[in-house]
């Protein structure tokens, strides 16, 4: 019965364990697959299955009391503490002038929340004077000598690796693992179960709306055109809102860096070019690069970016928020790409740039 | 005899030049030909001949591949000619353009305005001045800065010793301060700054090309009719003085020639490795000649074709991606000169 | 008067390390003067302040007649040749590429040489009898080879003075002798030649003048053969008088 249960879940690797120890995975994770909940005779864990990228060990953390001085370090950490309502826990951060949200940045001026100096160089001893229950770490693999040093003084690290996910209602499930951490599981559950419907029913409105226009994205550094791979979270979107986005069909992951010309040839008359990175008007796009005047969606003013709420010091709150609502993601590329499908929408991240 | 000899000489060498060139015109065609998008060569042709009738083809060979071959053109010459003429200025064989903190100037610049240049930028940005200007712009004062200490100094200091020290501070100091503008940094910026750092022959606009390629081209002037003052300086500081050379003048052109060279391909492109390291020491191997006057054309030539070569590889023609020009010089170019010093020994006496 | 004279020069380096004081000398075509003395008396620094790669502390220098600095460094070129001491820095040259390097201050902008400069060369190369190394690199030279070839250089320079830092040092005998003749004939077809030597007994022989400088002495001037029948050079060389140099 263990080892069918296990087959039907995504990792059969797991398989000799569970007979041996008597795991039991429980199922409520639909759609991220880079963490589990497991459960034994005495207790429940959260499972990392992949902590950083490439990691071979999976990290185990048993399920107990809610922690009440947390330090993240991740702006994409913020917004499920928000929409758990628990926003006071959150204690330390790195690097607060990249936060967008008002009600931490509000904190930090009321001194609730301490900055903790350079992303990847944290203050270690401002750190560990906040006394913190727990650490919430985003790990892209070189980050490991800072964290296993918060270990060492006994503070539990708990690797978050929302990053890994490749579809947007998995990068939006990982409000379960704050959930898990938090003490807030019915909580967490029916904040994701409405996001989930939402997302489903404007995908089925998105992916019925006719006619598919062609999609590009990205811009180009140096001489290199940094776009979205076909299994990115950016790609799942423009195809789950009814667009073609033209490297759909390519197997990467995670960033493709292509030549300007190869770009050029593929999608210089492409209707739609969405996500221009730090570029916000078209006069800085054709500031930088000339070039990027003669596609033909420049021509046709049908370029759009995430940068319609900027942070303060010009963070971008698509990024600090956006993962945690595909929802809203979702509705802005739908009324981007088929208007008429969502009459009356007003666009929350996404704007057309001028 | 002399007659006789100096003419069998200048026969080998006005072959090799015009090797060189017919070399330089292929290169320029096949990088022309060669890249991401399959274009054929016969359309290449038409392209020039008027006749081309891809408008997507056409659009590429106009905007991207032909500055990019012109840039590449340029900058590789203008690199191996600094190099020369640091190599000789210094009578040392490892200087090379970068030898006199140029490009860390450069790259502080460009980190200035990567890191805290949100707010300046933006001011520069609403009086209509685009990005890539900007980093132009940045760049060359950067270096420039860097350049005028260094003149400064060599004013008051007669040991070209010295200097080269003052110059590898300066170098030090620069980028030390990049690494701190860094540590403070989003990831974002820091991404900007490393894929600066890489080099990018392929994003010069004609607009810039047309205030590169005038700069370059006067430098390289420069540089023929300062072949005389280098020939001179050959012979060590105070022979080059006993013959007539007057030392802190000719010091001065001949850095000033140099910054403009490497600065403005710095400027435009980011610091590209190894060109100016290399050709030179290449060209004399190969030619077998000290002789300024002769190996000027010979190094502006070999930088030339090499720069274009070396693009090509970078370029993966057939695939989609490409690789950092930075990277591919030094990665195909160090194994060639180890071989060219395997094959012959006197590398020592090779200034 | 063509050539060098000197006013109470005093020659050192600033601010006031003074070397040699009051130095009153003669230097003219076709003469072959030797400068002897010990090491560290400032030969070195007298020859460089002669041809104007060292400034002087105090006194005067005159060359042909106008005082040396009114004369810009293509000029004084023109008219003083040197050879230093130690290898030229750069050995990936031919041999005639080198002497042609004498022709610096009489080419035009870019340096090509013209009919008249490569005769010239083909000159100085005859007169050092070397015409047999002319295309071959200077790193294949011998020693001798060498120096033979940065005496043409200097020859090719075409002036009316050559000044030579320690130009036997290094040698083998042989090539001392050789050297030593060839600088003879040369002050012999009319030009000024001025060594720094240690090589008392070879070139008592064949120069025509000493100088002789000494710690603490007087800068001194005479014929050879005075100096050396006075007793003089053995006084500034602190030689015993047994040694016999003529």
């Amino acid at each position: 019965m263990l080892v069918s249960l296990a087959g039907c879940i995504s990792t059969p690797k797991e398989d000799v364990r569970f007979e041996e120890v008597g795991f039991k995975i429980t199922a409520d994770i639909k759609y991220a697959s880079k963490f589990y909940f497991e459960k034994d005779d005495s207790s429940e864990y959260i499972v990392v299955s992949e902590p950083w990228p490439g990691a071979i060990t999976e990290k185990r953390y048993p399920i107990g009391k809610a922690p009440l001085r947390v330090v993240c370090t991740s702006t994409s950490h913020l917004p499920f503490f928000e929409l758990l309502g628990m926003e006071e826990v959150v204690v330390g951060f790195p690097n607060l002038s990249l936060v967008s949200s008002e009600v931490f940045r509000a904190r930090a001026e009321n001194g609730y929340l301490t900055d903790l100096g350079p992303d990847g160089n944290m203050n270690m001893e401002l750190l560990l004077s906040l006394n913190p229950d727990a650490v919430v770490a985003f790990d892209m693999g070189g980050e490991s000598n800072t964290l296993d040093k918060i270990a060492e003084v006994g503070i539990p690290v708990f690797h978050n690796s929302d990053f890994l996910e490749t579809s947007p209602l998995g990068r939006a499930e990982w409000i379960k693992f704050f959930g898990a951490l938090l003490d807030k599981r019915a909580e967490a559950d029916s904040i994701f179960k409405h996001i989930e419907k939402e997302y489903l029913r404007l995908k089925d409105i998105g992916e019925n709306a006719g006619e598919k226009p062609t999609v590009l994205s990205g811009v180009v550094y140096g001489d290199t055109w940094f776009l979205p791979g076909g299994k990115n979270w950016s790609s799942a979107f423009f195809k789950n809102a009814g667009g073609e986005y033209l490297w759909e069909k390519d197997t990467a992951s995670g960033w493709l860096e292509l030549s300007f010309e190869a770009v050029y040839e593929v999608a210089n008359d492409a209707d739609y070019w969405i996500g221009t990175s730090t570029l916000n008007t078209k006069d800085e796009m054709v500031g930088q690069d000339g070039r990027y005047g003669s596609f033909n969606s420049f021509k046709n003013n049908q370029v759009f970016s995430y940068n319609k709420r900027l942070g303060p010091q010009g963070g971008y709150d698509f990024f600090e928020s956006g993962y945690s609502r595909p929802d809203l993601v979702l509705a802005d590329l739908i009324s981007i790409l088929h208007p008429e499908s969502l009459p009356n929408y007003a666009t929350v991240y996404f704007q057309k740039l001028k | 005899m002399i007659e006789s000899n100096q003419d069998e000489s200048k026969k080998k060498w006005e072959s090799a030049l015009m090797a060189l060139l017919v070399i330089l015109i292929l290169c320029f065609l096949l990088s022309l030909t060669l890249g991401s998008v399959k274009i054929p060569f016969s359309f290449v042709i038409n392209y020039f001949t008027g006749q081309g009738n891809n408008e997507i083809w056409s659009n590429i060979l106009e905007n991207f591949r032909l500055p990019k071959a012109i840039t590449a053109t340029l900058a590789g010459s203008a690199l191996a000619i600094s190099g020369l003429q640091m190599q000789t200025l210094f009578r040392n064989p490892l200087a090379g353009p970068f030898i006199l903190g140029i490009s860390s100037g450069a790259g502080l610049g460009v980190a200035l305005v990567i890191f805290l240049g949100i707010s300046i930028g933006g001011f520069i940005e609403l009086s209509g001045i685009g990005r890539s200007w900007l980093l132009v712009g940045a760049s060359a004062v950067g270096s420039f800065l860097v350049l005028s200490i260094v003149l400064l100094a060599s004013f008051r200091i007669r040991s070209g010793v010295s200097l080269l020290i003052i110059g590898l501070m300066f170098g030090s100091a620069a980028s030390a301060l990049v690494s701190i503008l860094q540590y403070f940094s989003h990831a974002e910026n820091i991404q900007s700054y490393v894929i600066w750092s890489f080099g990018s022959l392929g994003s010069l606009s004609w607009d810039e090309l047309s205030v590169f390629t005038p700069i370059v081209i006067a430098g390289l002037l420069l540089s023929l009719f300062l072949s005389k003052q280098l020939n001179a300086l050959l012979l060590g500081e105070d022979y080059a003085e006993s013959m007539g050379l007057q030392l802190k003048t000719a010091r001065m052109l001949i850095i000033i020639c140099t910054s403009i060279l490497a600065g403005t391909v710095t400027a435009f492109c980011g610091p590209i490795a190894f060109i100016g390291l290399a050709i030179p020491h290449i060209a004399r191997m190969l030619f077998n000649t000290g002789n300024h006057l002769l190996l000027t054309p010979l190094v502006i030539l070999l930088g030339a074709i090499t720069l274009l070569a070396f693009d090509i590889i970078a370029q993966l023609p057939g695939l989609q991606e490409t690789l950092p020009i930075n990277a591919i010089t030094s990665l195909f170019g160090a194994p060639f000169v180890i071989w060219l010093i395997l094959r012959r020994s006197n590398i020592k006496y090779s200034l | 008067m063509k050539g060098i004279r000197s006013n109470d020069l005093t020659i050192g380096y600033p601010p006031d390390k003074r070397l040699i004081e009051n130095i009153n000398l003669k230097f003219t075509p076709g003469n072959f003067v030797a400068l002897v003395g010990q090491n560290g008396v400032g030969k070195s620094t007298l020859i460089r302040t002669l041809t104007g790669l060292h400034p002087a502390l105090a006194g005067e220098i005159v060359l042909d007649g106008e005082s040396v600095s009114t004369y810009s460094q293509t000029e004084i070129a023109k008219k003083i040749a040197v050879v230093l001491t130690g290898k030229p820095e750069s050995l990936n040259l031919s041999v005639l590429e080198l002497i042609a390097l004498g022709r610096h201050p009489h080419t035009g902008w870019l340096g090509v040489l013209k009919e008249t400069d490569k005769e010239v060369i083909e000159a100085a190369l005859s007169q050092m009898e070397i015409n047999y190394i002319a295309t071959k690199k200077l790193f294949e030279l011998s020693d001798g080879q060498l120096q033979k070839v940065m005496i043409a250089r200097a020859l090719a320079q075409d002036t009316e003075l050559i000044i030579l830092d320690e130009p036997t040092s290094h040698l083998d005998l042989k090539n001392k002798i050789e050297v030593l003749e060839l600088l003879r004939k040369i002050a012999k077809s009319g030009k000024g030649v001025l060594i720094s030597t240690h090589e008392i007994q070879l070139t008592a022989s064949a120069c025509d003048e000493f100088w002789c400088v000494d710690f603490g002495m007087p800068f001194l001037t005479g014929p050879a053969k005075e100096i050396v029948d006075t007793g003089v050079l053995h006084e500034y060389l602190h030689l015993p008088s047994t040694v016999r140099i003529l």
